[in-house]
């Protein structure tokens, strides 16, 4: 017996039917791996902080300065999340009304994900170190002041972390946004200027409200990010005593005396914080009938281009890429890193020296095939969460126990779920440590929210009016997928698997813990070489890897597409 | 304890000829002058060791001083070849779960970490030391040998060094540190950590005293987490002196950046203790590069730029004129506190 879906919200009462057994098989399924995978490293954590009645969290309790720690992880995350969304948005909005001819800069943005974060903080602090920063230097130059002085900009300060910080995270408010804002329906804003709002109004009463999903998923994910931020203020913090809650857990995950516990017990809050953020995702997208713009009766037509779209996109680029990606370059061509831009001392000798290193190229092919066959799996599972997602025969409750346990990976620092992955895939009854397959099981795990809310922000967008479409026409639920909502979300597939492997092949935090000493990926070279090396090594290893996941970046948006079928109708 | 070692193990009696304790980047290894005799029971060691092939070496060490060790081993035993692995802070983890799972990792490891050892031994993870072999009698009754499966392998040195661009009139000793001109952000110095630096920053209280220490405070230094970067910081400028600088960066001076470094003495040095895992996928290999460490030989090559934990040995300085400052984990955590309130973290 067959149903058809009426408009959004119908159901009709039915009598207990096999079929609706058999319908269930998947979504119970999909929780249950989903599930296993993230929630079974957690509770092998947790266990270790509540072990002899909880003494790790009053162990917690008394780490020297914890409230002021708290406070600057509170103020590191706001800050960093307000520049991220302004830029974010301004650059998402700005890359959907760009001219056809240069729509190739809507790519931009997205660069700054392509450089290693130890790559990228280095690159600021050669650009902002108070005394030998290129830019300050500069800067006295212009500003005729003492040359051998210090500032006026010192990166080694709370304000500069979170500038620094919340450049990087832009990027992944952008992906967010821009994949929203690429299914809006410009006849709506006609239809807003026809009645007499103007472009502000239109933009604020039209499409903020539209592209709500994808600010509500980037702003949450930017949060814990910044929330769970570690190599900034681990590279930039010292001097100026700025810790943050994921530092502190670091420090007793790696460093001794090693209390696992307390680590477990520090990264408590960050985890109650997901769980609030996700809770306060699902009531502002309650309904999510209201965030359709596809209609049936024609396609939607994409915002007006404007000229003036490239000004956001070029100032950024020269900040974030060009900026930090120049000093890297300038220091990995030099013998030694100073202050003096001696182009005669240049040379490749470090780059050299980097493909001589026989752990470089296990790193870059365990990194790719691991990194590879994780976003491969992983976007499967995104898939078919976010349909899940989508499916109003499915109780509310179920979806937001499947939307919260999917989303919980962001809100756990990676240090602290590679703890969790260590003691879950050590010990029985999972032994997998030692293997590239527990490297697969815990890349799977670390992206399925991103792949989750990347496909899902569009999926959103497309509402079940397709789907009622196709079912009448006949086709199955396999046929309407493969033909209806697999080309329609071609493009957010194609980024969510790009920003993926580039994350993946950056990933060292939860690498460290759970892999095997001879088992090298890209992130762990890079970790060592800072740990141990010369910044030139350093930038020329760094430059080596932002190649690498550029070439994967590049092969996974042209798989997408860069427009959708509709687009081009 | 000690383990008995067994009579008819003939010591070996090679002497290694005085070169002088250099400033510069190598200190040569004199070679043996008498030849080692070899037991019967050391003999099958490695027979079976040539058998196996290789040997994998976790280490904390610099690259180019690991390289110089594998490459004098593998010259004197060349059917032995070394794998290096540069473990990273999560090591103690690692070989944890290694021990737990019988993965293959480790055969021998050099960590800086003194906590790995006694947590291995306890859960009967470390292998002893190679009694059989011909080094280690020598070793009998010195600090250095620290039980019957851990020794001493080296001293990674710890110095004074500079800018010669920023510094016009060169420092000779920690007095000049307080120098009116270091003032203001020109020092650089290490964080204090239980598991690290605060053994150096008590050994600098020790020598120096207090007093010294507070002054140093007073200069409103720059602080850091771990050397490298410190390093990378006074080779651009942004500090003038650090504190907490090894001899390996001398190859930067190589390279032509303008540094010069001075060897303190008395010079604190971090232990780096070596053992064998009982898990090991190449025991009898393994046998056989401990015993290589041990040796005066081995010794020399490790201490290249860093110092022995043998007397008699030349390395970048000797053995007697480094003081470890070993005392128990609960005192340096103390200590971290006490270091906290002098420089306001």
């Amino acid at each position: 017996m067959s149903h058809v879906e009426l408009a959004v919200g119908h159901r009709t009462a039915r009598r207990f039917n096999p079929a609706t057994l058999v319908r269930w098989i998947t979504p119970v399924a999909a929780l249950a791996v989903v599930g296993a995978l993230i929630l079974y490293p957690i509770a092998r954590l947790l266990q270790k902080a509540l072990a002899d009645g909880g003494a790790a969290y009053r162990d917690a309790l008394d780490v020297n300065d914890l409230g002021r720690i708290v406070m600057t992880t509170a103020l590191l995350a706001v800050g960093s999340l307000v520049i991220a969304m302004v830029f974010g948005v301004t650059l998402g909005i700005a890359s959907c009304r760009l001219p056809y001819r240069v729509q190739w800069l809507g790519t931009l943005p997205l660069l700054p994900l392509v450089i290693p974060a130890v790559a990228n903080i280095v690159g600021w602090a050669m650009l902002f170190s108070p005394r030998v920063g290129y830019v300050n230097t500069l800067l006295r130059w212009i500003l005729r002041t003492d040359p051998k002085g210090s500032g006026p900009i010192d990166i080694y300060t709370t304000y500069g972390i979170i500038i620094s910080t919340g450049l990087a995270l832009t990027s992944f408010v952008y992906v967010f946004v821009r994949s929203g804002l690429m299914n809006i329906n410009a006849e709506l804003n006609d239809a807003a200027a026809a009645s007499g709002a103007s472009p502000l109004l239109t933009i604020r009463t039209i499409t903020v409200p539209i592209i709500r999903p994808a600010l509500v998923y980037g702003a949450g994910v930017a949060l814990l990010l910044g929330l769970g931020q570690f190599t900034a203020p681990l590279l930039l913090g010292v001097n100026g005593n700025v810790t943050v809650l994921s530092n502190a857990i670091y420090q007793r995950a790696a460093e001794p005396p090693i209390d696992y516990g307390v680590a477990a017990a520090l990264a408590s809050p960050l985890l109650a914080t997901g769980i609030v953020i996700v809770i306060v995702q699902r009531f502002a997208l309650r309904d999510r009938a209201r965030y359709v713009t596809h209609a049936g009766r024609s396609a939607p037509r994409p915002l007006r281009p404007t000229r003036w779209a490239v000004v956001p996109i070029a100032l950024h680029a020269v900040v974030a890429i060009v900026l930090p990606v120049g000093a890297l370059v300038v220091v990995a061509l030099s013998p030694f890193y100073s202050r003096d831009i001696d182009m005669a001392a240049f040379s490749l000798d470090n780059f050299r020296a980097v493909v001589d290193d026989p752990g470089l190229f296990d790193g870059i092919r365990t990194s790719v095939v691991v990194s590879v066959a994780a976003v491969v799996i992983v976007l499967v599972i995104g898939y078919l969460v976010s349909e899940l997602l989508e499916s109003h025969w499915l109780p509310g409750w179920f979806r937001a126990a499947l939307e919260f346990v999917t989303f919980l990976p962001v809100g756990v620092p990676a240090v602290v779920f590679g703890a969790g992955f260590l003691f879950a895939y050590s010990q029985e009854p999972v032994v997998l440590y030692g293997t590239d397959t527990v490297l697969i099981v815990v890349y799977v795990t670390l992206m399925i929210p991103y792949a989750t809310r990347l496909i899902s922000a569009a999926r959103v967008s497309l509402g079940s009016e397709y789907a009622a479409a196709s079912r009448t026409s006949g086709a199955g639920v396999m046929r309407t997928h493969a033909c209806v909502y697999l080309p329609l979300l071609r493009p957010a597939i194609g980024g969510a698997a790009g920003l993926m492997f580039v994350l993946l092949t950056h990933e060292f935090a939860a690498s460290l813990l759970v892999r095997s000493q001879q088992t090298q990926v890209m992130g762990t070279v890079l970790y060592g070489l800072w740990t141990s090396s010369s910044y030139p090594l350093v930038a020329a290893m760094a430059l080596t890897m932002c190649v690498i996941s550029a070439i994967g970046v590049t092969i996974a948006m042209v798989a997408g597409g860069g427009k959708s079928l509709l687009d081009r109708v | 304890m000690h383990k008995r070692i067994p009579s008819g193990v003939l010591l070996t009696g090679a002497v290694i000829a005085a070169a002088g304790v250099p400033s510069t980047l190598a200190a040569e290894a004199a070679p043996a002058v008498v030849a080692e005799a070899v037991t019967p029971e050391w003999q099958a060691v490695l027979d079976a060791a040539n058998d196996e092939g290789e040997v994998v070496w976790y280490h904390v060490n610099f690259p180019a001083e690991v390289e110089r060790v594998v490459e004098a081993f593998e010259a004197k035993y060349p059917d032995i070849d070394v794998e290096t692995v540069r473990v990273l802070a999560e090591a103690q983890a690692t070989l944890e779960a290694e021990m737990s799972t019988g993965a293959e990792g480790a055969d021998i490891v050099t960590v800086a970490n003194r906590d790995i050892a006694p947590t291995l031994r306890d859960a009967g993870g470390l292998s002893p030391l190679p009694a059989d072999g011909p080094h280690l009698a020598a070793w009998e009754g010195t600090d250095s040998l620290l039980t019957d499966d851990t020794f001493v392998a080296h001293y990674v040195l710890k110095g004074i060094a500079y800018n010669t661009d920023l510094v016009s009139e060169p420092l000779t000793s920690y007095e000049d540190l307080l120098r009116p001109e270091f003032a203001n952000g020109q020092i650089g110095v290490p964080i204090a950590k239980a598991g690290g630096s605060a053994a150096f920053w008590m050994f600098l209280e020790k020598h120096m005293g207090t007093e010294f220490v507070e002054a140093l405070a007073e200069q409103e230094p720059r602080f850091y987490e771990t050397g490298a970067p410190m390093d990378q910081a006074l080779i651009a400028g942004e500090i003038s002196v650090s504190i907490y600088s090894g001899p390996t960066i001398l190859e930067e001076q190589a390279n032509g950046a303008p540094i010069e470094y001075v060897q303190v003495r008395p010079s604190w040095g971090a232990p780096i203790d070596a053992f064998g895992v009982a898990w090991a996928t190449h025991p009898n290999a393994a046998q056989i590069l401990l015993d290589y460490l041990l040796s005066p030989e081995g010794q020399a090559v490790l201490a290249t730029q860093s110092a022995p934990a043998l007397t008699g040995v030349n390395g970048f300085i000797n053995f007697e004129d480094v003081d470890p400052l070993v005392a128990p984990f609960a005192e340096f955590e103390a200590y971290v506190e006490k270091w906290n309130g002098i420089f306001g973290r």
